[in-house]
C-alpha cells in the first residue's frame, strides 16, 4: 500500500514568475530557495524544505473559470489571531484586496487569481474549520 | 512583514469527489477525516492535522489548457527511495500510468494524473538538509531509472 507522508509542495503555472514571486515573498514571507529566471522558474521555501511552492512561468491565457478543475484555495496557516489580525492590517496597505474575511481566517487572490486562504487555529481544528471555508 | 507558517492545505475542484476521494485515499493512502453528508466535499488528511487537502465536487468544464494558469503538479513525500520503488510498481499494477519518473537534484520522484488528470507527483528526500542542496544546487530534472536509482539526461520525446 502506497502511504503519503506528508503533503510537501505544489507547482503553479503562471504567467510572470517574478510577479508572483515578489507577491508570494513580500505579501506572504515566503523564501526563495532557487531561482532561475531565465528558464523562468522559482522556488520557495519556509524552513528548511526545498521548496512548498514553485512557480513555472508557462502560462500565457486566462487562467481557469470556476467550473474548471483545479485549485479552490491554497492555504497558508499563521501562529496565531494576533498575526492574523496583522496580516489583514499589512495587506491592506499594500493595497491586497481581502476576501471572505473572519476571525479565523482571509482570502487573498495571487497574481493569477489562485485563491489564497491565510488561517489561524489549532492543526487538531483544522478540517472542522476547514469545512466552513471550503462553503465560501 | 506576514509570515506564513506552513502550507497547511490545498482545495481542489474536482468532477467527481467520491473517484477522487478514492483515489487519493486508496491509491496514495491519504486517509478521509471527514465528508458531507451528500459525499461531494471530503476532507483528507496526514498526521495531527488530519487535514492536507480538501475535495469539492464543482468541476463540469474542460480540464485547463497548457496555457492557462493552472496547478502544475502537487507533490507527497513518501518515506525513503524503497517506499517509492515499491509505490511505482504497486501503481503500475494497479493500471496507472506512470508519466515520468525523475530524479532531481533533491528528490527521486514518480509522477501519475488524479481523476481530473492533475498531476500528482510522488518523492523521496535525496538529502537530509534539502534546502542547502536546492540553494547550492539548484533545480536538476534526469530520467530516473527506478530499478537502479541511476539518473541519465532527460530524453525528449
Amino acid at each position: 500500500m502506497v502511504k503519503a507522508e506528508k503533503l510537501g509542495h505544489l507547482v503553479l503555472a503562471v504567467r510572470d514568475c517574478v510577479r508572483s514571486r515578489d507577491f508570494y515573498t513580500r505579501h506572504l514571507g515566503l523564501k526563495i530557495s532557487s531561482e532561475k529566471l531565465e528558464r523562468g522558474q522559482v522556488f520557495l521555501t519556509l524552513g528548511d524544505e526545498h521548496h512548498v511552492l514553485a512557480l513555472f512561468q508557462r502560462a500565457t491565457a486566462e487562467p481557469p473559470t470556476p467550473e474548471q478543475p483545479g485549485i479552490v484555495h491554497i492555504a497558508f496557516s499563521l501562529n496565531d489571531a494576533d498575526d492574523l489580525q496583522a496580516a489583514r492590517k499589512e495587506l491592506n496597505e499594500a493595497g491586497i484586496p481581502i476576501e471572505a474575511d473572519d476571525t479565523r481566517a482571509l482570502y487573498i487572490r495571487d497574481p493569477d487569481n489562485n485563491r489564497v486562504m491565510l488561517f489561524c487555529g489549532r492543526s487538531e481544528n483544522a478540517a472542522a474549520e476547514m469545512t466552513t471555508a471550503a462553503r465560501h | 512583514m506576514v509570515q506564513v507558517q506552513k502550507l497547511a492545505h490545498v482545495v481542489l475542484n474536482v468532477g467527481n469527489a467520491q473517484a477522487s476521494k478514492e483515489f487519493y485515499s486508496k491509491v496514495l493512502g491519504v486517509q478521509v477525516s471527514s465528508e458531507s453528508e451528500d459525499g461531494k466535499t471530503v476532507h483528507l488528511g496526514l498526521g495531527s492535522s488530519r487535514h492536507d487537502l480538501t475535495l469539492i465536487e464543482g468541476a463540469t468544464g474542460p480540464r485547463p489548457n497548457e496555457r492557462q494558469p493552472r496547478l502544475i503538479h502537487f507533490a507527497w513525500q513518501v518515506e525513503d527511495y524503497e517506499a517509492l520503488k515499491s509505490a511505482y510498481y504497486e501503481l503500475k499494477a494497479k493500471g496507472l500510468t506512470i508519466k515520468h519518473t525523475f530524479q532531481h537534484n533533491v528528490t527521486d520522484s514518480i509522477y501519475i494524473e488524479d481523476p481530473d488528470g492533475m498531476l500528482v507527483e510522488l518523492y523521496c528526500n535525496r538529502w537530509d538538509n534539502g534546502l542547502e542542496a536546492m540553494q547550492t544546487m539548484g533545480p536538476r530534472t534526469d530520467d530516473l531509472d527506478i530499478d537502479t536509482r541511476i539518473a541519465t539526461p532527460r530524453q525528449v520525446r
